[in-house]
């Protein structure tokens, strides 16, 4: 029949437009490439730190402190002897740890909360709403150090903290995301079905809009980073004992003169992890929304 | 008790600035088990209206009065929560817009098994059943059309899966909106062969709402025309083909291609001024004397048909 064929026909030619289009979009861009690449290569120096590092990273040698690069130390030593390059990579697992765990746990809280929200509208999404917001207009550092002075130091109250600092975000573009969606005529339809209501919220409209959720996920990675950096280079947060990038360049800054790489490394560190995560999740976008061309973004 | 949806003087209003726009007025129609209504008439006629009316699906600014019974229960006045456990599963709606109406990003198939999954038919029998349905709907290969996405398809297809989505759930009384709305001669042609192979297969009760006469005729037991949203003429759908009794259907008839297009002159009234005499009247053929001021009743004619005409008054 000649249905058939065109029908095949339909998905022979869909499947090389449709199903490919973002795989098609990414193998157009090479920096996207790299930078995946680059972000596996991270998450496995990340995880397999202790293993990688060649010294431990809290061994002192007050005789060999603030030394420039050696055979035994290639990136030289801190102030208290301890090698540099071990101290950076353990550094990074620290830096990922906190970071991921705290998107992924306000990446849930986000999405069930601001869907919640933005599905029941009424009364229920304008109380959620304005906490949303009342969240959102605290400024961040300043939310976080007085947390940090309440929940006290530690990997765990950090990312507590973090969480609590980060979820509104997630939960407000969710919450636009659903509003918006959720007029669709699918959704209508679903209800004409007899489908309840948080079947179609899971199964229909999350799916249709999480993608840019999922880009600020990506991205805020990077913040995450950079928060946590700047927390212990303001000295709350890390206790010193856990080699951190922030803390880092705090105690190195009175050496900067004769030991320079002290503060240049976990710098150059901070920036390239906090770039990495941001040009990936503005890659994922350019790739997934069909309304940007190849040449980038809006 | 044969009758499975009666609907009695149902009113609908809908409050604007300019005015009330009255959408449906005094409609009365009732439908046997088994039978085919076509409520037909142009865009603006308010035929959705009825339909959505049916469903609980009307705005909530809309103002309702009336009777809906379905199987002798008044489902109008019911709660949205009442009413739930009716919506889908004993009424079922093919909606309007068949590219909107699907979720673009889940399988064709995968959208009509979860009315399966509702009716708690496990997931082993749902592939077969999916299959089953999309074959009943004339698609040549269903495991293909099960395992598309909505973009893959053709408007056409895309109308045919949303009834199988509407099938799925088993209901006793299926509503479709418009469903020939949009679509090119050929996929109109097999939405027609599609429709009545389920009338022979299935003998659904079903409330067809379209503009299409064609379609009309070759599935429609029962016809009633709606002018201005008031039924201005129903019956048989054989005996009004061949006999209209109101000036409007006559029109429409001899509006179709093959009865040489004639078009009727002027527009139907706007719902909001409506006249008060025959809302026909400006362009009506004959212009009887009372059209002018007094509005017509409906008036049954030789039992089985009613018209909304002076000229049969006597």
């Amino acid at each position: 029949m000649s249905e058939c064929t065109l029908s095949t026909q339909v998905r022979k030619i869909s499947i090389s437009i449709q199903k490919s289009d973002w795989l098609y979009r990414f193998k157009m861009r090479r920096d996207l490439q790299v930078a995946c690449v680059l972000i596996v290569i991270i998450l496995i120096i990340g995880f397999f730190a202790p293993d990688i590092a060649p010294q431990n990273p809290n061994i002192t040698d007050l005789e060999g402190k603030n030394q420039g690069p050696t055979a035994d130390h290639i990136l030289g030593t801190d102030y208290l002897g301890r090698d540099l390059f071990s101290r950076v990579i353990c550094g990074l697992q620290t830096s990922l740890e906190i970071a991921l765990a705290t998107i992924v746990i306000s990446f849930i809280i986000g999405v069930t909360i601001g869907s919640f929200s933005g599905y029941q509208s009424g009364w229920i999404d304008n109380v959620i709403g304005r906490i949303i917001d009342v969240f959102l207009a605290f400024p961040s550092v300043i939310l976080a150090l007085a947390l940090m002075m309440l929940l006290g130091s530690g990997v765990l109250n950090m990312i507590i903290m973090l969480s609590i600092v980060q979820w509104a975000s997630f939960a407000r573009l969710t919450r636009g995301q659903v509003l918006a969606e959720k007029n669709q005529e699918y959704v209508l339809s679903a209800k004409a079905a007899a489908l309840p209501g948080w079947w179609t919220m899971t199964k229909h409209i999350l799916p249709n809009c999480i993608m840019p959720v999922i880009v600020l996920a990506t991205i805020d990675i990077g913040h995450a980073i950079l928060t946590i950096a700047t927390l212990s280079f303001l000295g709350v947060g890390i206790p010193p004992a856990i080699p951190e990038w922030g803390s880092m360049i705090n105690s190195g800054l009175p050496y900067m003169r004769i030991a320079p790489l002290n503060v240049i490394v976990p710098g150059l560190a901070i920036t390239c992890v906090t770039l990495l995560f941001n040009i990936t999740g503005e890659g994922i976008r350019d790739i997934t929304d069909p309304k940007t061309d190849n040449e980038g973004s809006l | 008790m044969n009758t499975v949806l009666e609907v009695m003087d149902l009113n609908v209003t809908f409050p604007t600035r300019a005015g009330a726009i009255r959408a449906s007025q005094q409609v009365s129609f009732r439908m046997q088990k088994g039978e085919i209504s076509v409520l037909i008439g142009e865009t603006g006629s308010g035929k959705s209206v009825i339909g959505l009316a049916v469903l609980h699906l009307l705005p909530e600014a809309a103002i309702i009065s009336g009777k809906i019974n379905y199987n002798g229960r008044e489902i109008l006045s019911m709660s949205e929560k009442e009413f739930s456990r009716f919506r889908g599963r004993d009424i079922s709606l093919v909606p309007q817009n068949p590219s909107g109406s699907l979720d673009p990003l889940m399988r064709c198939g995968k959208q009509i098994s979860e009315s399966l999954e509702i009716r708690g038919i496990s997931n082993l029998k749902q592939s077969t059943e999916v299959e089953n349905i999309l074959s009943n709907l004339q698609f040549s290969d269903p495991k293909l059309t099960a395992a598309s996405f909505p973009h893959e398809l053709s408007g056409g297809m895309r109308q045919r899966v949303t009834t199988g989505i509407a099938l799925a759930s088993e209901p006793k009384l299926l509503v479709s909106d418009e469903p020939t709305k949009g679509l090119d001669y050929s996929s109109r042609k097999t939405s027609m062969k599609m429709f009545l192979h389920l009338k022979h297969i299935r003998k659904d009760t079903h409330l067809l709402i379209t503009h299409d006469l064609d379609l009309a005729r070759m599935i429609g037991d029962t016809i009633h025309v709606l002018y201005s949203g008031e039924i201005i003429e129903s019956g048989p759908v054989d005996e009004i083909f061949s006999d209209p009794h109101h000036p409007y259907t006559e029109g429409l008839i001899a509006a179709l291609p093959r009865n040489g297009m004639k078009a009727m002159p002027g527009m139907c009234p706007g719902l909001i001024d409506l006249p008060s005499g025959c809302y026909f009247y400006s362009r009506c053929p004959y212009q009887c004397e009372q059209g002018k001021t007094i509005h017509p009743a409906i008036i049954p004619v030789n039992g089985r048909r009613s018209v909304r005409c002076h000229r049969f008054s006597r």
